[in-house]
């Protein structure tokens, strides 16, 4: 049986912005584009935590920069944590 | 063979600075070719003088420069002076400019850095030092900015600073690659074969209540909790500035700018603020800061005191320096807000000086900013205020 999705809290999502933008407006803005995408629960798979970052980058100004940044360093810190975990399980 | 690094500053005021600083950094450098030479400087000196003497005798160097609101060393803190900073050794520099960074800081970030290599084989380490024009009002997006589109593979550092303009508030300019000019960024990437150390602190702490941003565009601030954002500052903090002697019913025009840097804005991110500087007042109210601040936003006004100041810049010196690890240090540049000069007033050179102690005392240089830029690896904030930025360097 394979794994399953790991999952993120809406405020792992939102506390990627916070420091550009300020708690009250990063938490708006994950709340809001998560209901606008359907999302409900309090947590959510990694996929779809950086679509909805990827759907906030597309907003105007400081904000959907910061998105877009916060999408991109998230990214490649995933895939730093994914090469790290293969070099764990490699034999030798 | 890897070479020793080395860095060599000078500092000098008067109509002669400039050929006597040259010639001070020359006596030190002794024959090695510097990799970037950055220059800070006062009003007084016209930058684009200044760019092209420094790039026609550091033909092989990137020249960054930029005017300041005061410039320092541990024995030197001046305003309208001129401070060289150099570097030599085994890096590899390469630097972009751009204009039109308010009305288009994609565009502008996207042309400064698109001839900055990847990467150079035998130095895998990068660092971009950015200078950028504050009253664009773009300080964050053109960090995040530059952070995204360098972040290929591996997560860029940034450092560097918002220039000045010894608080007349009203122009400022940076210059690279041969070009100088306002509204402008200006960039240098430095490959090393070591990390270089970068250290942050602020030593500020909210007071006020929080404070609704209701209405914003950009960078500037017309309205808190419904009303003149201005209006609303002076009521948030009369009690406050009235025990350091300030009446801010009656401030007369010229102290606005220092009244503003002494109590900055702050957002909230977590446990902990993110300072956030007006540099100035509109004549309808509103505020202006160097980056943009959401409508929607909590703000809580900040304060400062000496002894924090002091403090904070010394951590910045001690995070910097470990981690360099087991190298010494070569040097530092240091990006300093002008706020913590007005606020430390004689005291400033104490905290320079205790910088380069932390730093086993070796040359420490920089500029009194009106902005700090500081985004390390695992960052998601970049442009700072009211913020002491260390960048230290491994011999």
């Amino acid at each position: 049986m394979s794994d399953p999705a790991p999952t993120v809290t809406a405020e792992e999502v939102w506390r990627r912005l916070s420091p550009s933008v300020g708690d009250e407006v990063a938490e708006h803005a994950v709340v809001v584009t998560m209901q606008a995408v359907g999302l409900t629960g309090p947590s959510l798979t990694l996929e779809a935590a950086l679509k909805v970052l990827e759907q906030i980058a597309n907003s105007e100004g400081l904000l959907g920069v910061t998105a877009r940044f916060a999408r991109s360093r998230w990214m490649l810190q995933l895939a730093s944590d994914q090469l790290q975990q293969r070099k764990h399980r490699s034999p030798g | 063979m890897s070479q020793k690094n080395f860095v060599a500053i000078a500092a000098r005021d008067g109509a002669d600075a400039l050929p006597d600083a040259i010639e001070d950094l020359d006596r030190q450098l002794a024959g090695r070719a510097p990799v970037l030479v950055c220059a800070f400087a006062g009003v007084r000196y016209a930058l684009d003088v200044l760019q092209a003497a420094l790039e026609s005798r550091w033909s092989n160097a990137q020249v960054l420069s930029c005017s300041s609101a005061g410039e320092f060393t541990p024995r030197v803190d001046a305003t309208g002076s001129l401070v060289l900073w150099a570097l030599a050794g085994d890096f590899v520099a390469h630097s972009g400019f751009s204009r039109d960074l308010a009305d288009d800081p994609h565009g502008a970030v996207a042309h400064a850095i698109a001839e900055l290599p990847d990467s150079v084989a035998g130095h895998p380490h990068r660092m971009g030092l950015m200078l950028l024009d504050p009253f664009s009002g773009r300080g964050e997006e053109a960090t995040l900015l530059a952070a995204t589109l360098l972040d290929r593979g591996d997560p860029v550092r940034l450092v560097g600073g918002a220039a000045g303009d010894e608080l007349a508030m009203t122009r400022t300019e940076v210059g690279a690659a041969g070009q100088v000019a306002t509204d402008a960024i200006a960039i240098a990437m430095l490959y090393s074969v070591r990390p270089l150390g970068l250290g942050v602190r602020h030593g500020h702490s909210a007071f006020s209540d929080p404070i609704t941003v209701t209405r914003a565009d950009g960078n500037v601030v017309y309205e808190l909790d419904g009303r003149p954002a201005w209006d609303v500052w002076v009521e948030r903090t009369r009690t406050e500035a009235r025990t350091r002697g300030i009446d801010v019913d009656n401030l007369p025009l010229e102290d606005i700018t220092a009244f503003l840097l002494t109590y900055q804005g702050s957002l909230a991110a977590g446990q902990e603020i993110k300072v956030r500087s007006p540099l100035g007042r509109g004549d309808d109210g509103s505020l202006s800061f160097a980056t943009a601040i959401p409508t929607g936003a909590s703000i809580r006004i900040t304060r400062g005191d000496p002894d924090g100041q002091i403090e904070s810049a010394r951590q910045a010196a001690a995070d910097a320096r470990a981690q360099l690890g087991e190298h010494p240090p070569a040097g530092a540049l240091v990006f300093d807000c002008i706020c913590r000069k007005l606020i430390l007033q004689d005291r400033f050179a104490i905290a320079v000086r205790d910088m380069s102690e932390v730093l086993d005392g070796a040359p420490v240089g920089g500029f009194e900013t009106y902005g700090e830029i500081a985004l390390d690896a695992g960052d998601l904030s970049g442009f700072h205020n009211t913020t002491t930025v260390v960048l230290a360097v491994p011999e």
